[in-house]
């Protein structure tokens, strides 16, 4: 369980409570079946967002029914297979794809080769979003080799180095959609993966000092103190995002996951920023 | 067209100041301002024209005959001197490079409140929010008094939805019935001590 963009759960009704659960259930169970038993383990919130924002503007029919847990072995409620959630596993299927031949380049020596030979398995993830989506893997793959161009560069934008994460999500979010619901679910997707890049970047800031490697804040800042210093104008930065994504869905037609989507807009992302700034090595 | 009513999101048994309440809200909810930059403008004054044309039509049918209340109508940015002029006048036509071409070419020295206010205009134009802030933060520090400046540092960190649990009040001041009960009870005790 992973991700950034999650509910502040303290402040959503029960109802939206189970509902929320259910399409990470739901999400799961589909990804298992159509993607990969993998996707099931390394499923993130950000993607549990992204088919909530896309059923809410697809207006698309759900259902829930009880199902057995894989890893809790309970029966508990979950969304049954929609095109939303079959659209999320295979973006999220080929982001694990792009994100490990990413990784392959970017190490040496023994962990490079141990993430060679994992790279067949998400190869298969890719190759079933394919068919599924025709597409779906250059949507994804262009931005990613722009952001990796752009490290190598060390570029010092924070802006300029999320745009192409961002970028990635936007064209995700508003896939196969058209017209104001593709405008609306493809700005929500931008200040997503906006976020999603900045956030990390900030969590990873102090690992990302102490070895070396490249981290965009680092680079605007002029190292860890920099960051350290500037965490207010970071957090603020963050925090627009939400506004931004908040903003974007009031402009959406109907209005069924509301609670949700703002909880996680407004609320959510404040949390998911004091969790980060609030641990020890960013502190 | 849509019902006015499921519009301005009230029964058709509202009354006018429930009316004027729920038209107001999302007025502020969807005021072009919030949305100067944001690819999603023209969605944005779509929706607010839905529903000025809303509120019209509900308060002529209410007044039966009377005159239409009317809405917010949205701008751009006008004004400017000079060569900032054509850099307005550009972003408000959407052409973003050429905007920044112009900015990019103003030496530093020349580099004023308005100047980082555009720039700030086309970041945001460009998604890059925290680009957008930087540059507007400076345009008021430059110029505190200026409020074209304020008001557009201040619509980034607009949210556009309250959920009814964020906004509970907690302090001392709040008074509810329990707290009359209690105080009551309270009393009743103290009457009866000798």
């Amino acid at each position: 369980m992973f991700g950034y963009i999650r509910p502040n759960m303290g402040e959503l009704k029960m109802k939206d409570v189970e509902l929320y659960r259910s399409v990470y259930c739901g999400l799961c169970r589909c990804g298992g079946k159509n993607i990969s038993h993998f996707t099931r383990w390394l499923l993130n919130y950000d993607f549990v967002y992204l088919a909530i924002v896309r059923m809410a503007i697809t207006g698309e029919a759900y259902s829930l029914a009880p199902h057995r847990c894989g890893l809790t072995l309970r029966k508990r409620p979950m969304m049954d297979e929609n095109e939303s959630l079959r659209f999320t596993v295979a973006a999220f299927g080929c982001l694990i794809y792009y994100k490990a031949l990413d990784d392959v380049n970017d190490t040496r020596g023994l962990k490079r080769l141990f993430r060679r030979l994992l790279l067949p398995v998400s190869r298969r993830m890719l190759v079933k979003a394919e068919k599924l989506y025709p597409g779906i893997g250059e949507t994804i793959s262009a931005p990613i080799a722009r952001l990796a161009q752009l490290e190598k560069e060390c570029c010092s934008i924070p802006d300029q180095a999320a745009d192409c994460f961002a970028g990635m999500m936007k064209a995700v979010a508003s896939f196969g959609l058209t017209g104001s619901g593709a405008a609306v679910a493809g700005e929500i997707g931008y200040h997503v993966g906006r976020f999603v890049y900045l956030i990390d970047e900030l969590d990873d800031a102090a690992d990302d000092s102490a070895s070396g490697n490249y981290n965009v804040l680092l680079s605007a800042f002029g190292g860890i103190d920099g960051v350290r210093k500037n965490s207010k104008a970071i957090e603020r930065t963050l925090l627009d995002s939400g506004a931004y994504i908040s903003r974007s869905y009031a402009l959406a037609d109907g209005n069924r996951f509301d609670e949700i989507i703002y909880n996680i807009a407004e609320l959510g992302t404040a949390a998911a920023i004091r969790k980060v700034t609030t641990e020890e090595k960013v502190k | 067209m849509k019902d006015p009513y499921q519009v301005l999101g009230v029964s058709p048994n509202a009354t006018d100041e429930e009316i004027k309440k729920a038209y107001r809200e999302l007025a502020k909810k969807y005021h072009p301002d919030a949305y100067v930059d944001n690819p999603l403008k023209d969605l944005a004054a779509e929706k607010m024209k839905e529903i000025n044309e809303a509120y019209d039509t509900v308060t002529k049918q209410r007044a039966a005959g009377g005159s239409g209340a009317g809405g917010y109508t949205g701008g751009g940015y006008s004004g400017g001197s000079g060569q900032y002029a054509r850099v307005r006048q550009l972003i408000n036509a959407g052409r973003v490079s050429e905007a920044e071409t112009i900015l990019s070419r103003v030496p530093m020295s020349d580099r004023n409140a308005e100047w980082n206010y555009l720039m700030g205009h086309v970041m945001a134009r460009k998604n890059w929010i925290g680009e957008a802030r930087r540059y507007f933060e400076t345009a008021c520090s430059m110029d505190p008094s200026n409020g074209e400046y304020r008001s557009a540092l201040n619509n980034m960190s607009r949210n556009a939805y309250s959920s009814p649990y964020r906004n509970v009040n907690t302090s001392q001041n709040d008074c509810d019935f329990c707290d009359i009960c209690t105080g009551m009870m309270c009393m009743n005790l103290l009457c009866n001590c000798r």
